[in-house]
């Protein structure tokens, strides 16, 4: 599979295994990223799944992949932040996560980072401010460049940059507190 | 949590539920249009608030649900400043918080009836302005593609449903803008029978004579959320007041 490019087109010519594959490669890094927002899987579960009916819905037109997958993650950037608000609105406390949803996301974190030097610095990042768990998401796991990574989270590039070299300072903090290798961070 | 599978044929259902509800919206738009055309109805939102009072303004459409604004704006009602986008529990979140400084809120009155000597009207109030404290610094739309401004995202996000929002529509072509009154009032229309938003388009006229079109929607916060770009152009939608001229 290309990146999603051309289940994405079969879709638009009709054909909604495509539109499975695209399910398929991108939920569940797109539900670990919500997560980051709302701080419940189930929730960020619910959002991802809505992503993909406004995907569905729009069909925007993309030339490359990397357009295609900014898209997907800045609008379920912007879902996740309209829930936040209409759960403050209605005075709804962010539902918490049950033993079995936690186990459901350890399992989606395993699935989806396989290496185990990489779930420990995905475990230090929990630990580090939203936004800098969100900027290193985009750029480490999800391989954004800074321009992307703007595009999705709203923000001029040289705010990116910035935002990258504090949290990855952070970070570095963070896995020296816990004991773990920091190189090539 | 769900396979992958079930993932995609729970979204596929909604997705076709939304189809088939558009087409009923575009059917309904149809036959809307013919009983107005029969009863010799021209439903036209005159609207402007503040220093930004059009100098000519028309509506190529102007059905929205079964309801139609019917243009009655009152400026004497303006009601206080909304409360800003208070601070939430998130980073990210309070970044884009915005610290509301004139919010323009008008009541407006929509026809709940066809006829429009009918007191059937119902008040809802005009959101057209939610100034934040951030610069827009949106790349050129790609086809397709629709952005929304800070503020009319902050004001969707603060003030939700119930509201009329009065949305500015900006349209590019690759990395030209369309200022082209035709290519507008296509939009318009395809937006109205697409969506079921009211639309209009309107020309300014400046001091020295210059002129500009503008195209700008009334909707409510879900048809703004679902707005229906088309292939052709890239989008940048802003509240009227915060981006007019």
């Amino acid at each position: 599979m290309d990146n999603g490019a051309s289940s994405y087109r079969r879709f638009l010519e009709g054909d909604e295994s495509g539109f499975v594959e695209i399910v398929r490669e991108y939920r569940d890094g797109l539900i670990l990223y919500i997560d980051s927002f709302v701080g419940s899987i189930s929730a960020a579960e619910d959002i991802a799944e809505d992503v993909f009916v406004k995907l569905g819905i729009k069909k925007p037109r993309f030339s490359e992949r990397s357009s295609f997958k900014t898209w997907l993650y800045a609008i379920g950037r912007r879902l996740a932040l309209d829930w936040l608000r209409k759960q403050k609105r209605r005075g709804e406390i962010v539902p918490i996560d049950s033993c079995a949803e936690l186990a459901d996301k350890q399992q989606l974190e395993a699935d989806h980072i396989r290496d185990e030097r990489n779930r420990a610095v995905r475990s230090a990042m929990k630990r580090l401010r939203p936004e800098y768990e969100q900027v290193l998401w985009l750029i480490y796991f999800e391989e954004f460049s800074c321009k992307e990574a703007a595009e999705v989270m709203k923000k001029s590039v040289h705010s990116v940059e910035m935002l990258v070299s504090r949290a990855r300072q952070a970070l570095k903090e963070q896995l020296s507190k816990e004991g773990h290798d920091h190189e090539n961070i | 949590m769900k396979t992958y599978e079930e993932t995609a044929a729970s979204a596929l259902t909604r997705i076709h539920e939304h189809q088939r509800k558009k087409k009923r919206i575009v059917a309904a738009g149809g036959a809307a249009l013919a009983a107005a055309a029969v009863l010799g109805i021209v439903l036209i939102p005159r609207l402007g608030s503040g220093e930004h009072i059009p100098q000519s303004s028309e509506a190529p459409v102007s059905e929205s649900r079964p309801q139609s604004v019917t243009s009655h704006i009152d400026h004497g009602k303006q009601e206080p400043s909304a409360q800003p986008a208070e601070s939430a529990a998130e980073n990210d979140l309070a970044e884009n918080s915005s610290e509301v400084q004139n919010n323009e809120r008008y009541d407006i009155y929509i026809s709940t009836d066809r006829n429009p000597s009918s007191e059937e009207r119902e008040k809802r109030t005009l959101i057209s302005s939610y100034p934040v404290n951030r610069a827009e610094d949106w790349p050129v739309p790609g086809k397709g593609e629709c952005f929304l401004s800070y503020g009319l995202e902050s004001a969707i996000g603060d003030y939700g449903g119930g509201y009329i929002y009065q949305v500015l529509v900006e349209m590019w072509d690759g990395n030209e803008p369309v200022r082209s009154r035709d290519a507008m009032l296509v939009e318009a229309d395809r937006l109205y029978r697409e969506g079921g938003i009211t639309t209009a388009v309107e020309e300014i006229t400046y001091p020295d004579g210059g002129k500009k079109n503008q195209l700008y929607l009334l909707a409510e916060d879900q048809q703004v959320l679902d707005f229906p770009a088309s292939d052709k152009y890239g989008y940048i939608l802003s509240l009227y007041n915060d981006n007019s001229t």
